[in-house]
């Protein structure tokens, strides 16, 4: 019996090359992007020598921050509890928030299309101003503080999460959707107990990201008086109180460390 | 027996008032294929089991998804029960499926959540409503009833299994006890058996059969398998290129009949 390739005509004469050639106007934006990246190596101030003569400097600070002065702890403590909370509680409302805009902004979910339209421009909105504009805002709003921070924190989970939720809801496979449907389930009934559970694994993993960028976030904040250990950092810096800051310093390492360890533990349990 | 060249309508011998599900003139294009189904007509009577076949792109799943409303038809109308689909509004539209199971080739089960609530699912339509979404959510009365339909496709012991770990014949066998769980009087197939290995495919196929005739539910399966369609249907259906070619009592056909229809 002859082999497949043996009894079937070959339709493609020529091997192909391994590379194709660019059209010309593309070979034109490659080499437009380079010029481009090696004006922006000049623009962005990036230099060797300047990076040298830095390290001293970084050196004396190291020795000026050793050994951390743990005197101030307590407080320290309390703005680091503070941050956590910050971060914790804008993570998980953010999160309840994206969820609702989510299943309205995905194209298989929503009930109108103006709805889609109007919550895809909520979402891309609060992703694309940057987190520390918000805090400025918020602080003139409401004031210095926590709450402003928190509000920072919702805003920005909802740019983040909003959208993965979003794409995650439009990628789960339509069969079993299709499935209750048939069966005669509503909308809400269908979104609820088919694409959700479907798409949890993406929820849980963006979420867990939501919640280390929202900790990481609430340390930077306090920088523009948004509450939190960040100010702390900021009036210590201020201050000259390098060893001070070096506790701080390593307080919000240990924060973060132990949040990322926690996010990995439940995505691997959970994934 | 040929296969005729045109549309052979002999229709089931049930009177008007019998007739579960009629199709009249069903048309449906899709842009940039051209006529997929072209003026087909049937209709099947109460408590019949009816074998759809067909080639590749003949129409069948087209039909099957008209039928329940998911496919909007070009022409022709489509009535349940003398009640027709497109007058239908969609709280209507949505009870009518209640009432139809419909068993998907790839079966279709939400993954990650139990079997036991993908079986509460199937109770979806007459139900609603979050009592629905999961079984711990669901009232003992309805757990119990999927427990009960869990036990007629023989996996009452995968309750508490992930839905997304069971074997192809396993995952079939929720899909029935989903469809069981609708309280159906009609069932609709879509190659039920096409992903199962043959013996697999049969075990589920017997099964499938003998709950639908102890159930008295009316049966309208699409089989590539002709020994399938054959075995288990008392009428069959056959469409080729959009149209019906086939519309006859089982027992007329053989298998060298039906072959003909895919060349």
């Amino acid at each position: 019996m002859p082999s497949i390739t043996e009894s079937r005509p070959m339709p493609h004469a020529h091997l192909p090359g391994r590379f194709e050639r660019p059209p010309a106007w593309q070979f034109l934006l490659y080499v437009l992007g380079l010029a481009f990246f090696l004006w922006s190596l000049k623009g962005s101030g990036l230099s060797l020598t300047d990076l040298m003569r830095g390290i001293p400097n970084m050196a004396r600070l190291l020795r000026e921050m050793s050994p951390p002065d743990l005197g101030r702890m307590a407080s320290i403590s309390k703005a680091l509890l503070q941050t956590f909370q910050m971060g914790l509680v804008g993570a998980v409302v953010g999160i309840a928030i994206s969820f609702v805009l989510a299943v309205l902004a995905s194209r298989r979910n929503t009930p109108h299309p103006l709805v889609y339209v109007v919550t895809r421009f909520i979402i891309a909105f609060c992703r694309s101003v940057p987190d520390l504009v918000w805090a400025v805002m918020f602080v003139a709003s409401v004031g210095l503080g926590v709450f402003a921070g928190t509000l920072t924190i919702i805003v920005d989970t909802v740019g983040f999460c909003g959208r993965f939720f979003a794409e995650a809801m439009e990628e789960v496979d339509p069969g079993p959707e299709e499935a209750l449907r048939v069966i005669g389930g509503r909308r809400l009934d269908i979104v609820l107990a088919s694409i959700v559970p479907a798409a949890m694994p993406s929820f849980v993993n963006s979420s867990l990201f939501a919640l280390e960028k929202a900790v990481r976030s609430s340390v930077v904040l306090g920088l523009v008086g948004a509450g939190g250990i960040g100010i702390e950092l900021k009036v210590a810096m201020d201050m000259f109180q390098y060893q001070e800051a070096a506790t701080i310093i390593l307080c919000i390492f240990f924060l973060v460390i132990v949040v990322e360890q926690f996010s990995t533990l439940a995505r691997r349990k959970f994934m | 027996m040929l296969v005729h060249p045109e549309p052979h309508r002999r229709e089931s011998p049930a009177g008007e008032e019998n007739i579960h599900l009629k199709v009249d003139s069903l048309g449906k294009s899709y842009h940039g294929r051209g006529a997929v189904l072209a003026d087909v007509t049937f209709s099947v009577a109460r408590s019949e089991a009816v074998a759809l076949i067909g080639g590749n792109g003949s129409g069948k799943s087209t039909l099957l998804r008209c039928c329940l409303g998911l496919v909007e038809p070009d022409e022709g109308e489509i009535f349940f029960l003398r009640q027709s689909i497109a007058s239908l509004s969609e709280p209507q539209l949505r009870r009518v499926r209640s009432r139809v199971g419909l068993i998907f080739q790839r079966h279709n089960l939400v993954p990650r959540l139990s079997v036991l609530t993908n079986v509460v699912h199937g109770a979806m339509g007459r139900k609603g409503g979050m009592r629905t979404w999961r079984h711990c959510m669901a009232p003992q009365a309805l757990r119990e009833e999927a427990m009960a339909c869990l036990a007629k496709v023989g996996l009452s012991h995968l309750a508490a299994s992930r839905a997304d770990q069971l074997s192809g014949g396993e995952s079939q066998r929720i899909a029935i006890a989903r469809a069981l769980m609708q309280q159906p009087d009609f069932i609709m197939a879509d190659e039920p058996v096409a992903s199962l290995d043959p013996k697999v495919g049969r075990e589920v196929m017997e099964l499938f059969v003998d709950l639908i005739r102890e159930e008295n539910i009316t049966l309208l399966y699409i089989s590539h398998d002709l020994e399938h369609a054959l075995q288990y249907s008392n009428r069959l259906l056959a469409l080729r290129r959009g149209q019906l070619v086939i519309n006859g009592p089982t027992q007329d056909f053989s298998k060298g009949d039906l072959n003909a229809i895919y060349h």
